[in-house]
């Protein structure tokens, strides 16, 4: 849960780095070995964890706008898990990289050990801390709403990564209007089969928070609402998961503390 | 024993490791194969307009990994334990990403543009991630990508890589001797060299 005194050591952990000679102190406390140095951001963690909380860090850019890594991030608040939210520059990128078992972010670490590949950092936060679904069968379908978002995330990329900003605007244009489109179409279609509003069975799901993140987050935020005029469903949901006291407390908290990623 | 029927077109491609996952496992299937002219009719038939799709008593399932996963869970063929199911996810995702990366040059209609695009692809794409999975497998030193048994991780590796092989050659995998090993593993096992001898030939 992000209580009002961990969101003040994350403020303070969310700053340059700094010279903090007490930390490793506190990891030895915790069973962490001492004297590692970490990236830009650090976690104060004056409320001494219990010890058999797995200790989680998350390793991605700070830029662009939140990206592959905003899902397990949901995840975890959403679960109210502890986790060190770490953000480098790109500049500290060739650094970092070869440390990755595959040269990409982001990273998971768990009790020091790495796991890679968004959604499945994603899918292994979610199993763990009961937003998977209910049975073999719902979490397929919840793997499957993900795979659709991944697939969605693959095809911004070229009108993103397009430098010409005229072509950019005809590229996203078509992108909205054929591949948005066509998929909030068929989500619609699915949704009206649910009895909740959720994707997936009766409750929350990561497939939830990984459509809040992609059309709301991400489509809402930069386009408008206008796409999603014929999809009151779709809407529903996003709207829904946007107002999850815990996706509103990290979401307000990170907005004011990210503006650059807006 | 649930009813599986697996759609895909009349390919490997995304649909072969659920067949070579259920091969393996010994599971029976029907091995649902189309045409391209049957797909305009067949496309508004599945939950997002794609396939594969992956039937299971008449409920469908898409997205390959998601498929793929599923019958690997169901299958003793996902990993002993949480994190060696996520391991094993990461390495799919990774084939999934690779054969993401091919599609542009798969995609090409320049014969010339072609050739340059799967060079450029094998040299800089697989070639540094060969290099990267050298190291792991090395590193857990079982000769598998997860823990000490077969998982649809040595699966995935096998099928996209043996893909490549066939298209391009050996010679991408000169100083992968752990890789090569690997792939050779999988294709001995006798429930995969069974169905690679008896499943459809296709391109790709």
């Amino acid at each position: 849960m992000i209580n009002k005194q961990s969101a003040s050591n994350l403020i303070i952990l969310l700053s340059p780095r700094s010279k903090t000679p007490w930390r490793s102190g506190f990891n030895r406390l915790k069973g962490q070995k001492a004297g590692r140095s970490r990236h830009t951001i650090r976690i104060l963690q004056t409320d001494l964890h219990c010890s058999n909380m797995p200790v989680y860090k998350l390793r991605y850019f700070n830029n662009p706008r939140r990206g592959r890594a905003e899902l397990a991030r949901l995840i975890l608040h959403q679960a109210g898990v502890e986790f060190e939210d770490i953000r480098f520059p790109h500049s500290e990128w060739p650094a970092i990289k070869p440390s990755t078992p595959f040269g990409q972010v982001p990273v998971l670490e768990v009790d020091g050990q790495v796991l890679a590949q968004s959604n499945t950092i994603a899918r292994y936060l979610a199993r763990k801390y009961g937003l998977a679904g209910k049975n073999d069968w719902e979490q397929a379908l919840a793997d499957m709403y993900a795979d659709n978002i991944n697939d969605l995330l693959n095809a911004a990329v070229p009108p993103f990564m397009e430098k010409d900003p005229v072509k950019q605007k005809e590229m996203y244009e078509k992108f909205m209007a054929e591949t948005i489109a066509n998929h909030v179409v068929l989500i619609e279609k699915q949704l009206k089969k649910s009895n909740t509003g959720y994707l997936v069975g009766n409750d929350l799901t990561w497939a939830d928070l990984a459509y809040y993140a992609y059309f709301s987050d991400f489509l809402e935020v930069k386009f408008g609402s206008a796409f999603l005029k014929d999809a009151p469903l779709l809407k529903a949901l996003i709207d829904r998961v946007k107002a999850l006291p815990n996706i509103k407390k990290w979401t307000e908290f990170r907005n004011s503390k990210y503006p650059e990623e807006n | 024993m649930p009813v599986y029927k697996l759609h895909y077109f009349n390919l490997r491609g995304r649909a072969e490791l659920a067949r070579l996952i259920m091969s393996q496992a010994g599971v029976e299937f029907e091995d649902v194969r189309f045409e391209r002219t049957e797909w305009p009719a067949l496309k508004a038939t599945m939950p997002f307009g794609q396939v594969p799709v992956l039937e299971v008593d008449g409920q469908m399932l898409a997205q390959s990994n998601t498929i793929s996963r599923y019958l690997a869970r169901k299958h003793d063929l996902a990993g002993k334990d949480e994190w060696e199911q996520a391991l094993a996810d990461m390495y799919a995702d990774n084939i999934n990403d690779l054969m993401t990366g091919m599609r542009p040059a798969f995609l090409e209609k320049d014969a010339d543009k072609q050739k340059e695009l799967y060079e450029k692809f094998m040299t800089e794409t697989v070639g540094t991630h060969v290099a990267f999975i050298e190291k792991q497998l090395e590193k857990n030193g079982t000769g598998h990508l997860v823990g000490k048994e077969l998982t649809w991780a040595d699966l995935a590796y096998y099928g996209f890589f043996s893909f490549l092989v066939e298209k391009f050659g050996e010679e991408f995998l000169k100083d992968a001797s752990h890789l090569k090993s690997l792939i050779a593993l999988v294709e001995d096992l006798p429930n995969i060299k069974k169905w690679v001898e008896s499943r459809p030939k296709t391109e790709i």
